[in-house]
C-alpha cells in the first residue's frame, strides 16, 4: 500500500514538474515574435558623409567605415490572419497592407537589426523570411557581410531567395504588391513564375554561398528592378534618417511603386560587376541547365518570301558544360539539346507538313539560340566573372591542369574558347497543325 | 601458475555480479551502433571535409580499417583470456599493479568521452536551439537522465538502443528528402590531391570508429562472449555504410569547401529541405533523433566508467558510483573548454591523439603481452566462455534499480526457484565442468556439485 501511495506520489510529481518545467530560457512565445518577410540590404551614404565632420577621425577612416541600412519587412499577423475570411466585409476596398517596412541603420548589420528593438515591440524571427533584397551600392562594395550575416543567424534559412536592386533595396520593400498581401509572398511568387520566361535569373543563399566558396565558379542571382518608384517627395521622406516606420497611409500613397524581376546579377567574388539584360540571362540559364521554360520568337521567311514571326515555347532544356584540354591550353564546349512547341504564328501560311519548313524553323531555332547563348557568355567574359562554373568543370575533369590555371582564372576565362553545340528541335505545334486559313 | 586460476574465476564471478544484465550479440550490436553513430553523424563530417574537401565521404569508409582492427583485436582477446573483460585482461597480462593502472586509464578515458559526449549535447543545443540557456542547464538534465539510465543496468541500456534503426530510417528518410538539392557531380574530382589529406581526415573519424572497442570492455556481460567480434564486425559495417551515404549526401548538397565551415554540415543539409513548401523544417527531426541518440551514448560511457571503476576497484557494486560520476563529469565537461571551438579542437585533435592510445595501442599490446605469456598466465582449464544460469540475471524487465529490498525478494524468489526444481539443476552441474563457486549471499542449491 505505501509503496503504491509512494508510486502515485512520484507520477504526480512528474506532472506537477511537467507543467512547470517545460519550456526554458530561449522560449519564443509567437505573441512575443514579429515574423519578418523581406530583408533589404542598403548601404548608407549620407551617413558616411556626417561621419566625416567627427572629432580627431581622419576623412581615411571615416570612409572605410561602412554604414549600413536595414530595410524590414515585418508581417502583422492579426490583419493576415483574419484579413483572409472576412475579405472584402468590414474593412470594405481600401484596407490597411498586413504588413509594415521599417528602417533602420548601423555599422554592421547585426547592429542594425538590433537597432529594429527601437521601433518594434516584438522580437524579430527569421524563420519565414524567405527574400533577401541587396541595393546595387550595397552588392558592388561586396556582398560578403550579408552572407555572413544570413548564414551565421540561427534560423534563417538557406532556401532563402537572393535578388539584388537595380537600385535601392528599400525602394522595392517599399513598393506594394500586386496580388499577393505581402512583399515576401510576393517575390516568392514571382520567383517560381520566372521559371515560365528565363528572363531572370532565380538564385537562393544557398546557390551563392556554394557558388561564392567554389573554386571557379562565381555568383549569380535574379535582379530587381524598380519600375515606377515611388513620387520622389515621398521616397525622400521615408529616408530622412533615423529608424522610422512607414505608416499604412504612406505605404498606400507608395502602392504606385512596383519592381520587375527580370535579367540577372553578376558577381565576380562577393563584388557584383554588372547585369545580364533578359536575353543574356536565359543564355546563362541554359549553360547552368536551370531552364525549364520560355517562349522564343523566331522570324521565318516564308517560299513567297513573306516574312512570319512564329514563337516557340521551350519544353525541354538540357546542357552539358564539357571541357577539354589541348596542349595545355583549355576550351570548353557547351552542348545545348532543346525541345520546343510552336504556340503561335504571325500569317496563315505556314505548313508544318513541309519538311523544308521544318527544317527551316529548326535551323532559326537552333540559331536563335546559340545567340542568346553566345550572348550571355560574352557579357561574362566581359565582365570576368565565370558564372557558369566553366572552372569548376575544368578542376573536375582535368585537376593536374587546373592547379596551374587557378591562379589566374578570371583572366584565362576572359580569353577562353567556347564552343556552342546546339541541337534543337521544334517537336509539336499546338493543338493546331498548319495554320487555320484566312479565306 | 595454479595459484591465478582461482583468481581468474573469482574475478569472473566478481564481474558478473556487480552486473547481472546480460546481452545477445544483436543488441551488442545496437549498443555499439547507437554508441558511436550519432556523435560521428554530426560532428566528424565538419572535421573531415576541413582536409579532404570534396573527397570527406571517403573518410568514413577508410574507416573501416581501423574498425576491422578493432574487432579482431576484441576477437583476440576472448580466444586468449576468455570472457574477462578488458581491465581484468590487462591485469591478468601486465600483472596487478600496471593492469591497475590501464584500468585506471580507461576510467578517466570513459569519463573524458562522456565529458565530451555531454559537452557536444549542450553545444549542439546552445549553437542551434537555444542560444539563451546556460551550458549548465543542459549538462546538469542530460547527466540526470543519463544517471538514471546508467543505474538501470547493462539491460535497460540495451534495450533503449532498439530505436536504432528507427533513427537508421529517418536517416535515411532525410537523405532522400534532401536529394533534390543534390548535385552528384560536386564529389568530382575524386582524389584530385592525392590520398595524404584522406589520410590524415581518417585519424579522428578512426578515433570515433575505435569506441567499438567498448565490446571488450563488456565481455563478461555478453550471453556469447566468443561472437563479441563479430557484433564488433558488423557494428563496423553498418557504421561505414550508414557514414557514408551521409557523407555522400553532404559533399552532394553542399560540395567540397563549405562543410568544412560549419560545425553540423549534416545538419546544414537538412535545413534545406523543403518539399513542395510546406514540409520543411526538418531540421527538427534530426534534432530529435540525435539528441535521443546521444543521450544513450552518455548514458552508456558514464555506466562503463562507473563499472570499470567497479571493476579496478573491487567493489561489489557499481551503483553508488555513477551519481559521483556525473557529477564529476558536469564539472568537467563546463571546465575543460572555453569555447565551442575549444570543443571542435579537442575532438579533431586530442580526443584522436588519446584514442589511438586506448583503443589502439592498448589494447594491441595486452593482447600481444597475453598471447606471448599465455601458458603461464592463463589457468590451466578454462572455465566455462558463458555465464551459467545462476550468475545470469533474472530478474523481470520492468524491474526497479537493485536496492536492498528488491534484491531480498529476488533471492528468495530464486532460492525457492531452484529447490523446487533440484533436478534439472544437477543435470545441468554435470553438464559443465567449472562451476563457478556461488555467491556467498546464496543459500546452496541442493544438488550442485561444485
Amino acid at each position: 500500500m505505501t509503496r503504491r501511495l509512494r508510486r502515485v506520489f512520484v507520477v504526480l510529481c512528474f506532472y506537477v514538474c511537467l507543467t512547470i518545467v517545460p519550456g526554458c530560457w530561449s522560449r519564443r512565445e509567437v505573441d512575443q515574435l514579429s515574423f519578418v518577410g523581406t530583408v533589404g540590404l542598403d548601404l548608407a551614404r549620407e551617413r558616411l558623409l556626417r561621419n566625416n565632420t567627427g572629432v580627431n577621425s581622419s576623412a581615411k577612416d571615416n570612409l572605410r567605415r561602412q554604414i549600413f541600412r536595414y530595410s524590414a519587412e515585418i508581417l502583422k499577423p492579426r490583419i493576415l490572419g483574419g484579413g483572409g475570411g472576412m475579405l472584402g466585409g468590414g474593412r470594405g476596398g481600401i484596407s490597411e497592407p498586413p504588413y509594415v517596412v521599417i528602417t533602420v541603420t548601423g555599422s554592421s548589420l547585426w547592429e542594425a537589426e538590433r537597432d529594429l528593438a527601437a521601433v518594434l515591440p516584438r522580437t524579430p524571427f527569421f524563420g519565414q523570411a524567405s527574400q533577401i533584397v541587396i541595393g546595387t551600392d550595397f552588392a558592388r562594395n561586396g556582398v560578403y557581410p550579408a552572407i555572413d550575416y544570413f548564414l551565421r543567424k540561427r534560423d534563417f534559412r538557406g532556401t532563402a531567395w537572393m535578388s539584388i536592386a537595380n537600385d535601392e533595396a528599400q525602394k522595392v520593400l517599399k513598393s506594394a504588391a500586386t496580388l499577393e498581401q505581402t512583399t515576401s509572398r510576393e517575390m516568392d511568387g514571382l520567383m517560381e513564375e520566372v521559371k515560365n520566361t528565363g528572363l531572370g535569373y532565380a538564385a537562393t543563399l544557398k546557390d551563392f554561398t556554394l557558388a561564392l566558396t567554389s573554386e571557379g565558379r562565381d555568383p549569380i542571382c535574379a535582379r530587381i528592378s524598380v519600375v515606377s518608384p515611388a513620387r520622389p517627395q515621398e521616397a525622400a521622406g521615408a529616408e530622412s534618417g533615423g529608424p522610422q516606420a512607414l505608416t499604412p497611409a504612406q505605404a498606400a500613397q507608395m502602392r504606385s511603386g512596383a519592381y520587375r524581376l527580370n535579367g540577372a546579377a553578376v558577381f565576380r567574388k562577393d563584388k557584383l560587376v554588372g547585369f545580364l539584360n533578359p536575353i543574356e540571362t536565359r543564355g546563362a540559364l541554359r549553360i547552368n541547365s536551370n531552364l525549364v521554360r520560355g517562349v522564343m520568337t523566331l522570324r521565318y521567311e516564308s517560299r513567297s518570301s513573306e516574312r512570319h514571326e512564329v514563337s516557340v515555347e521551350i519544353s525541354h532544356s538540357q546542357t552539358r558544360v564539357r571541357p577539354e584540354m589541348k596542349d595545355g591550353k583549355p576550351r570548353v564546349v557547351v552542348q545545348v539539346i532543346e525541345e520546343g512547341v510552336l504556340g503561335e504564328t504571325s500569317s496563315p501560311y505556314l505548313d508544318v507538313f513541309s519538311p523544308k519548313v521544318t527544317k527551316e524553323l529548326n535551323a532559326e531555332f537552333k540559331k536563335k539560340i546559340t545567340q542568346e547563348v553566345e550572348a550571355a557568355v560574352r557579357k561574362a567574359k566581359d565582365l570576368k566573372a565565370d558564372v557558369f562554373g566553366f572552372g569548376e568543370a575544368i578542376r573536375r575533369a582535368f585537376p593536374k591542369e587546373w592547379r596551374n590555371l587557378k591562379r589566374n582564372w578570371r583572366e584565362e576565362f576572359a580569353h577562353i574558347p567556347v564552343e556552342i553545340d546546339v541541337t534543337a528541335t521544334v517537336r509539336r505545334t499546338g493543338h493546331v497543325l498548319s495554320s487555320v486559313p484566312v479565306k | 601458475m595454479n595459484k591465478k586460476a582461482p583468481d581468474y574465476t573469482a574475478n569472473l564471478e566478481r564481474d558478473r555480479r556487480i552486473e547481472r544484465g546480460r546481452v545477445s550479440d544483436l543488441q551488442m550490436v545496437f549498443l555499439l551502433v547507437t554508441s558511436v553513430l550519432l556523435t560521428a553523424l554530426l560532428f566528424l563530417p565538419s572535421i573531415e571535409a576541413q582536409r579532404a574537401h570534396e573527397d570527406s565521404w571517403l573518410t568514413p569508409g577508410l574507416a573501416i580499417v581501423p574498425g576491422m582492427f578493432v574487432g579482431l583485436v576484441v576477437s583476440g582477446l576472448f580466444n586468449v583470456f576468455g570472457p574477462i573483460g578488458f581491465i581484468r585482461q590487462s591485469e591478468t597480462a601486465l600483472g596487478a599493479i600496471v593492469g591497475k593502472i590501464i584500468g585506471m586509464f580507461y576510467v578517466w578515458f570513459f569519463v573524458y568521452i562522456a565529458v565530451l559526449v555531454a559537452r557536444q549535447i549542450a553545444e549542439f543545443m546552445v549553437t542551434l536551439f537555444m542560444p539563451q540557456t546556460p551550458l549548465m542547464a543542459f549538462l546538469i538534465t542530460s547527466l540526470l537522465t543519463a544517471t538514471y539510465i546508467a543505474r538501470l543496468g547493462l539491460e535497460p541500456i540495451c534495450r533503449i538502443t532498439w530505436f536504432l534503426p528507427m533513427f537508421i530510417f529517418f536517416i535515411y528518410l532525410l537523405i532522400l528528402a534532401a536529394s533534390p538539392e543534390m548535385d552528384i557531380q560536386r564529389i568530382r574530382p575524386i582524389l584530385a590531391n592525392g590520398l595524404g589529406p584522406l589520410l590524415v581526415s581518417t585519424v579522428p573519424a578512426s578515433a570515433f570508429r575505435g569506441e567499438l572497442i567498448l565490446a571488450a570492455f563488456l565481455l563478461p556481460y555478453m550471453t556469447k562472449p566468443e561472437n563479441s567480434g563479430r557484433s564488433v564486425h558488423i557494428s563496423n559495417i553498418i557504421l561505414t555504410v550508414v557514414l557514408v551515404s551521409t557523407g555522400l549526401a553532404t559533399v552532394a548538397v553542399l560540395g567540397g569547401e563549405f562543410p568544412g565551415h560549419v560545425p553540423f554540415p549534416f545538419f546544414s543539409v537538412v535545413r534545406l529541405i523543403s518539399i513542395g513548401r510546406f514540409l520543411n523544417r526538418l531540421d527538427v527531426v534530426l534534432m530529435s533523433l540525435w539528441l535521443g541518440g546521444t543521450f544513450i551514448k552518455l548514458a552508456v560511457y558514464l555506466y562503463v566508467a562507473s563499472l570499470s571503476l567497479a571493476q579496478v576497484g573491487n567493489f561489489s557494486g557499481y551503483r553508488p558510483l555513477v551519481l559521483p560520476m556525473a557529477a564529476l563529469i558536469v564539472g568537467l565537461s563546463n571546465l575543460s573548454f572555453n569555447t565551442g571551438i575549444d570543443l571542435g579542437k579537442a575532438l579533431a585533435e586530442l580526443f584522436p591523439r588519446m584514442a589511438m592510445w586506448t583503443e589502439y595501442a592498448i589494447p594491441g599490446l595486452v593482447l600481444l603481452v597475453g598471447w606471448l605469456r599465455r601458458g603461464t598466465i592463463m589457468p590451466q582449464t578454462m572455465p566455462q566462455t558463458r555465464p551459467s544460469r545462476k550468475t545470469r540475471y533474472r530478474g523481470r524487465l520492468k524491474s526497479a534499480p537493485l536496492t536492498r529490498r528488491t534484491l531480498k525478494g529476488r533471492q528468495r524468489k530464486s532460492a525457492h526457484a531452484t529447490q523446487g526444481d533440484p533436478g534439472s539443476r544437477a543435470g545441468e552441474g554435470s553438464r559443465r565442468e567449472h562451476r563457478p563457486a556461488p555467491p556467498k549471499t546464496r543459500k546452496k542449491p541442493g544438488g550442485n556439485p561444485g
